[in-house]
């Protein structure tokens, strides 16, 4: 019974911060492509206030071969970047770690097993985005995935320990305390 | 202020109380509608020479001003909450408080006076309500023989209303048996009046003097950004014209008011390059790299550099450097086409050429590199059908100097000697130096059977790229044309030792090493040959 309540919220942590992180990377990517619009208007830089509709030719090459680990990351970081092109790279940035940082406040509420868990998505989230703000390398992408893991995830399970005391009593001004 | 008989209270308990993420959300929203104020006066400067009408400008102004409004409220909201999680909470003990995680315990005894104290300018400049407040601890230390009062400071907006003032009533009751009905107040023993009237005197100093560092460092901060972004701006708007000089002089003034903008060294190498300044260009955009390590731009406008001086390895690197950090570099992707044309892998180019093409179907570079490749191949027809459809579809074509070279060549391989020549001259009379010209000319001049002419062309190219190994092929040709075998050993074997070789060069080197009898010394050339086929 135990173990099926855990496995629950782990599903729900985990859920809630891929939920929140793609809704909002949509939503903010659009937007900030409207930013872009309006910034760069009439120099023609952003011809259009929604995403750049011109062809994008295939990949020059490939680092790592398909099929493997890495020549998967490789593809999801290639999917990435086809789907969110121009404005919509930043701002879809912005919302993936909002969204995943939104996700971390109700998280703190769950077990240790679903708060380390929900910790390593949204880590992951935070450090592989910062890691394509510099270079889509793979090796790099996951190397930055692997740090957000381990520190988010830490920060997540540290959290919980803060309520071992109960919160200050409330007083108004006037009311003695007793 | 009322005085409570509940000093013997029962405050067994440790309370902890955490920084607010509301209060936290209100002061990074509030701090922003002010900061991205700031931050968009250089901008509105900046944007002027760019802008033709009053609504474009507004409209750009409103796009940067929404712009550094997110950025800055999510920045340091993230910031914020960083700070929450590192400092902890505030535990209220029955010893005394702990200010945050690595703060040491202040007992209760030792606080000799409190106050707060309404930031009326902080908040109406970070757009608080209800006013926020500092509330300050005065912790009784020694100091000598005496004693000093150390004050320590908890702002309000960290906080709701009612958590403040909470706090501010526990540390109350605790120190100094108080139950408060006010929220601005200052309480102390009188003998420590004196004291406390020295602590304020120093954190008065300390206000004035860290209010001029502040306004003094935004005045500079914000001149200097309007003065960089207007020049680095007024540099575009003369770089998109092709007055290449002038664009040089502002980014010139850019980079001296801000040694650390890497995009304005890599523009100032940009516009050095189009005039032909391929030193000062080379420092430039090295100083870029130093500012941004991962500065695409300025690796693909090096490795034009390497590859003009035959460099292929360090301009390979660079090249392939950039297309890891952004895969679908459009000039990067011409580069890598132009460095394989350069060694030969014509397929190669050709089909990164069409990669371009397919995005930028106008791209003149593409279309002439293309041209070339085909040409190289061996196929004439294509290549001249390619160039007419570019001339058709492109514009620049009929202006770049690269475009009219490969017409010229087009020209040399179909026997029209005497429009390839014209163009030539022409071209070197606009590009004195340069060794690609060089090379086609002693090629002209090969094929209208003029051997001095190109014997004074080759001993120009010798000394103009020494570590070009064409030249010296182009000698050991013209040797064995007058039957002088031995010269021509000599000649083919430099050719053959100079480092950066492409497979056009090593299969020459192979062809004169056969008519010369040397088969090992072809067998050599020709294994190079596959070998930077295989790279």
């Amino acid at each position: 019974m135990r173990v099926r309540r855990e496995l629950i919220e782990l599903v729900i942590g985990v859920g809630r911060v891929v939920v929140l992180a793609a809704a909002l990377a949509v939503i903010c990517g659009i937007f900030w492509n409207i930013l872009d619009w309006m910034r760069t208007y009439g120099t023609g830089i952003v011809a259009s206030p929604f995403a750049d509709q011109a062809p994008l030719p295939p990949r020059q090459r490939r680092f790592f071969p398909a099929g493997t680990a890495l020549g998967s990351f490789e593809d999801l970081i290639e999917l990435y970047n086809i789907s969110f092109r121009g404005g919509l790279r930043l701002g879809s940035g912005i919302g993936l770690v909002a969204g995943a940082f939104l996700a971390l406040g109700p998280a703190k509420r769950l077990g240790l097993a679903a708060r380390i868990a929900t910790g390593i998505t949204a880590g992951s989230i935070f450090g592989g985005r910062a890691a394509l703000m510099i270079t889509s390398d793979t090796p790099i992408f996951l190397g930055g995935a692997l740090i957000g893991a381990v520190l988010t995830a830490w920060y997540l399970a540290a959290a919980g320990g803060e309520r071992r005391f109960p919160p200050l009593p409330l007083i108004s001004p006037g009311q003695p305390i007793t | 202020m009322s005085t409570s008989a509940s000093a013997e209270s029962p405050f067994a308990g440790t309370y902890r109380l955490d920084l607010n993420p509301q209060a936290l959300r209100r002061f990074a929203l509030g701090s922003s509608l002010t900061i991205a104020s700031l931050l968009c006066i250089p901008d509105g400067l900046a944007i002027l020479p760019t802008s033709p009408d009053p609504i474009v400008w507004s409209l750009r102004m409103l796009g940067l001003w929404l712009t550094a409004y997110v950025l800055w409220s999510f920045g340091f909201l993230i910031l914020l909450h960083i700070m929450r999680f590192v400092g902890g909470s505030i535990l209220v003990r029955p010893d005394g408080i702990k200010l945050w995680r690595f703060g040491r315990l202040i007992e209760w005894g030792s606080i000799k006076a409190l106050a707060v104290e309404p930031q009326l300018y902080f908040s109406r400049a970070f757009w608080l309500k209800p006013v926020a407040a500092k509330l300050t601890v005065y912790e009784r230390k020694p100091h000598k023989e005496s004693f000093r009062l150390i004050p320590h400071n908890i702002p309000s907006f960290q906080f709701t209303p009612a958590e403040f003032f909470s706090l501010f009533a526990f540390i109350c009751h605790r120190s100094f048996v108080l139950c408060p009905d006010a929220a601005h107040v200052l309480i102390s023993d009188l003998e420590y009046v004196p004291s406390l009237r020295k602590a304020y005197e120093r954190s008065a100093k300390m206000k004035v003097l860290i209010s001029a560092i502040i306004t003094i460092s935004l005045l500079a901060f914000l001149g200097r950004r309007a003065a960089v972004n207007y020049s680095f701006n007024s540099g575009n708007r003369e770089f998109r014209q092709e007055r290449y000089k002038a664009a040089e002089q502002h980014y010139r003034f850019a980079t001296t008011v801000d040694p650390t903008f890497a995009m304005a060294w890599d523009r100032l190498a940009r516009s050095e390059y189009r005039q032909s300044k391929t030193a000062a260009a080379e420092k430039h955009w090295h100083k870029a790299l130093a500012m941004k390590p991962d500065l695409v731009e300025s690796k693909i406008g090096l490795s034009n550099i390497h590859m003009l001086r035959r460099e292929f390895g360090p301009a390979r690197r660079l090249l392939t450097q950039a297309v890891r950090l952004d895969p679908r570099n459009l000039a990067a992707c011409i580069n890598l086409a132009d460095l394989n044309l350069r060694l030969g892998n014509f397929d190669e180019a050709i089909r990164l050429c069409e990669l371009v093409l397919k995005q930028d179907p106008n791209n003149a570079n593409a279309h002439c590199l293309m041209a070339r490749g085909k040409l190289r191949l061996g196929k004439l027809k294509e290549a001249e059908e390619l160039f007419t459809h570019a001339l058709v579809s492109t514009r620049s074509v009929q202006s770049s100097s690269f475009c009219k070279l490969v017409k010229a060549e087009i020209d040399l391989a179909a026997g029209r000697t005497k429009e390839a020549s014209r163009a030539m001259h022409l071209l070197m009379a606009v590009s004195p130096h340069s060794q690609e010209l060089l090379i086609d000319l002693i090629e002209l001049a090969l094929s209208q059977g003029n051997e001095t002419e190109a014997r004074t062309l080759v001993a120009e190219a010798k000394e103009h790229k020494p570590n070009d190994p064409w030249p010296f092929i182009y000698q050991a040709e013209l040797e064995l044309k007058s039957d002088n075998k031995d010269r021509a050993r000599l000649e083919v074997d430099e050719a053959f030792q100079k480092p950066d070789q492409d497979m056009r060069s090593l299969k020459s080197c192979a062809r004169l090493f056969n008519l010369l009898g040397d088969y090992n010394q072809e067998k050599r050339a020709l294994d190079q040959c596959g070998k930077l086929s295989g790279e």
